[in-house]
């Protein structure tokens, strides 16, 4: 594991990975609620918009642990 | 070829509106006054279809500009040390702006009003005595791209509001025309002809345009503002004239198997003079005299065949004939107002203003959630600007967000995520400018030609009505980003910057249209279903309450609300039925959202009905030999109500047909006995004809409420209730 943090750059600019990991988080979670929709399993929820922020932070976090570790 | 006819209107526009803010942009460089983009800025917003509304909404621009100036002087005067205290009073002021635009012609003066004040109050720095001269260029800004687009709009191409007045006016009278003679043929109330429909749907949005065509042509043309006050009073008489003209309508549906020839004699007279009527109206309006004055057509109905009717025919034949008496003072008022107008008339016309309830509109609960979204958007704005470090572009978030959010307060319905696209255009299209065009342009003339090109661009994608927003978005980004100014500094960060925060100000509003009021299309519409039903429910029980014994304070209190309730909620809910998504519709659709709306409204004209039927003098001996029945009918009444409040889907067809079958049977029965055991002298009195009229205004209630019931059953509610991302 890396304890000295480092950035992502596009041509001069500097950013934090876990930018584009909540970006990236953020989208996965809105295609996953697409589809629930489509399925018409969003009904068991009993609250989605809380589950879309929910959903989102888990992505997140998977994808900063195993796709753009930070 | 005349250019009328080489350019089209969307072309003309767009080149008007690139014409006046290169205009704006180049007097400000020139005088070098700050802040360049304040000018672009009044035209982007402000420009519309006739000079006449662009110059109102211009004016309405500048003087918000100076009340929110005013008030934001006032409160850094106040608490100038003191954040919170400055927060809490920004608030009071802004969140009464907000509460003011719902339902107000003028709410553009009381949105750039909220606006200005955390715009003047930060734009000015860390330094307060740069506010004063932040406002004295936000002013002069606004005032310039008035001017600007004054000019431009009043000298090219112009399109004068009057005209455009006049002619909403001659289309509205031509449909009422149409829509008369179409009611009096003997195909009367067949909805399902597409004709009527479309002239219904037409009038309804041509009334809807006039308020605001008005306000332009009272600017624009000083014969309109001389008789401005005629001019009100005739679109308040087109406004009844559309209500009644509906009334009529589903009036006449059930007196369709009486021979109204035989029972109104005068029928033939009155439909041909009210079609002259219109005609006569109509000729007024072209600028013509008319050829002669209305002419009495009494609708007199024939006793002896009235007795022959069932009594609920009765009823519905004296409800028909009140409102056939109502249409005919209305156009004979339309009539003298429009020869007042043009001059043709001596006779002085009283002027009639629409009266909107006070009590209602000021305690509307959808206007409060209005505000309680928009507060909900600003201080979370505000919180994540003061507590979370690096945040960019903190000003422009927090002015930003607020704007948008009052913006939401006139259009709830409109979805955040439509915004979107134009927003990210117009931030994409201005960035690439400034970052790859702006800095090889050595002249004005120049940038004059890219300013040019980009407004014409944006406008002429955004050219229909329904894409205001976008247009307006779109100019208003790519002039932050381009940041216009006579020495142009140029950062690849800001242009960053702004586009980082911009999906912060969406994600602020998402969160504020979900917390603490829902305002998805499907849980507004539920809410305002219910609302509509509570209201029936307790303005069904306000119908015991007896004459002699006046109700308490608090209980007129509820009714006044509840009858605004009645007489608001279905034009709301129409706008809301046609804003649900098709994963809310489901198995239906949108026409038959529609069709369950209009049973609605024609629910709560029925109910307006009975309301004012009840209020006149009643026969005695009607009233005390039917009473147990008329009370058992108003608790059924009620208890429909209350639970369709709850459960609107629970609304059975057939159970509510048969019962009313079976109410109507028995209570007819019961009248004959009545009438047989009377003296036949005292049957004729005003009063039993009152009573024979409430009756049939509760059979007209009753079937409203079964028509509900048969369009509800194509209703997916099921889909409308299910809880979704």
């Amino acid at each position: 594991m890396h304890l000295i943090p480092h950035e992502l750059y596009v041509g001069e600019v500097f950013f934090s990975p876990m930018l584009l990991n909540a970006a990236l988080g953020l989208v996965a979670a809105t295609i996953t609620a697409r589809l629930l929709n489509r399925f018409r399993v969003s009904r068991y929820f009993y609250y989605p918009s809380l589950v879309l922020i929910a959903l989102t932070v888990i992505y997140s976090g998977l994808f900063s642990i195993f796709l753009i570790p930070g | 070829m005349s250019d009328q006819r080489v350019l089209s209107d969307r072309v003309k526009t767009a080149i008007k509106t690139a014409l006046a803010t290169v205009l704006a942009y180049g007097v400000a460089l020139s005088m070098d006054w700050g802040h360049a983009y304040w000018a672009a800025f009044a035209v982007a917003f402000c420009t519309l279809s006739t000079a006449g509304e662009s110059l109102n909404k211009g004016l309405l621009r500048l003087s918000g500009t100076l009340l929110g100036s005013l008030a934001a002087v006032t409160l850094i005067a106040l608490f100038p040390q003191d954040r919170w205290l400055f927060l809490i009073g920004m608030t009071i002021f802004t969140g009464f702006c907000a509460y003011m635009m719902p339902g107000n012609s003028r709410w553009y003066f009381w949105h750039v009003a909220g606006l200005s004040v955390p715009l003047i109050a930060l734009a000015g720095g860390a330094n307060p005595l740069n506010d004063f001269q932040t406002i004295i260029t936000r002013s002069e800004e606004t005032a310039l791209g008035f001017l600007s687009y004054s000019l431009v709009w009043l000298l090219i191409w112009p399109t004068s509001s009057r005209e455009a007045l006049e002619d909403a006016v001659r289309q509205l009278v031509a449909a009422h025309r149409q829509l008369a003679a179409h009611y009096l043929t003997p195909t009367i109330g067949e909805t399902h002809d597409a004709g009527p429909a479309a002239l219904r749907r037409q009038t309804t949005q041509v009334l809807a345009r006039l308020g605001g065509l008005l306000d332009g042509a009272e600017i624009d043309s000083y014969e309109v503002w001389e008789a401005r006050h005629a001019w009100r009073s005739l679109i308040h008489r087109l406004s009844q004239l559309t209500s009644t003209s509906e009334r009529w309508r589903q009036s006449s549906a059930e007196v369709r198997e009486v021979d109204r020839q035989r029972l109104i004699p005068e029928l033939t007279t009155f439909a041909s003079e009210l079609d002259r009527r219109f005609a006569e109206i109509g000729r007024m309006l072209e600028g013509g005299p008319p050829e002669r004055g209305p002419i009495s057509a009494p609708l007199n109905l024939d006793d002896n065949e009235m007795a022959s009717l069932s009594p609920f025919h009765r009823a519905a034949l004296l409800l028909y004939r009140s409102h056939l008496q109502e249409i005919d003072k209305l156009t004979r008022d339309l009539f003298e107002t429009v020869a007042d107008i043009r001059n043709l008339t001596r006779a002085k016309i009283e002027p009639t203003r629409e009266a909107i309830p006070l009590l209602p509109w000021a305690l509307d609960p959808e206007r409060l959630a209005s505000v309680a979204r928009w507060f909900t958007g600003l201080w979370l704005a505000w919180l994540i600007a003061i507590y979370v470090p690096d945040i960019p572009d903190t000003v422009e978030f927090i002015v930003v967000t607020n704007s948008l959010s009052m913006a939401l307060c006139v259009m709830p319905q409109l979805p955040i995520a439509r915004t979107f696209l134009p927003v990210a255009f117009g931030i994409a299209l201005g960035g690439a400018l400034y970052i790859l065009e702006m800095p090889h342009l050595a002249s004005f003339a120049g940038l004059a030609v890219v300013i040019f090109a980009a407004v014409f661009l944006i406008c002429y994608l955004n050219h229909r009505p329904t894409q205001a927003v976008g247009k307006v978005a779109g100019l208003a980004l790519l002039a932050m980003v381009m940041g216009v100014a006579n020495e142009q500094e140029y950062s690849f960060l800001s242009v960053i910057n702004l586009a980082a925060v911009l999906p912060l100000i969406f994600a602020v509003l998402a969160v504020a249209t979900y917390f603490p009021v829902s305002f998805r299309a499907e849980h507004v519409f539920l809410r305002l279903l219910g609302r509509f039903f509570r209201a029936c429910a307790y303005l069904a029980s306000s119908l015991q309450w007896d004459p002699a014994n006046p109700p308490t304070r608090w209980q007129r209190l509820r009714r006044v609300l509840h009858l605004g309730d009645l007489a608001s909620v279905p034009g709301k809910l129409a706008i809301w039925a046609s804003a649900l998504p098709a994963a809310a519709l489901g198995q239906s659709t949108t026409g038959q959202m529609q069709a369950l709306v209009e049973s609605l409204q024609a629910l709560a004209y029925r109910m307006q009905d009975l309301i004012e039927i009840r209020a006149t003098p009643q026969s005695q001996v009607l009233a005390r030999e039917l009473l147990s029945q008329v009370r058992a009918w108003r608790l059924g009444l009620q208890d429909i109500f209350c639970n369709l409040s709850q459960h609107p889907e629970a609304a059975d067809f057939a159970d509510f047909r048969s019962r009313l079958d079976a109410m109507l049977e028995r209570l007819e029965e019961q009248i004959e006995k009545t009438v047989a055991g009377e003296d036949p002298a005292g049957i004729a009195t005003r009063e039993n004809e009152n009573s024979i009229r409430l009756l049939g205004a509760y059979r007209g209630v009753s079937e409203e409420l079964v028509n509900f019931a048969r369009q509800s059953g194509g209703i997916d509610w099921a889909r409308l209730r299910e809880t979704r991302f």
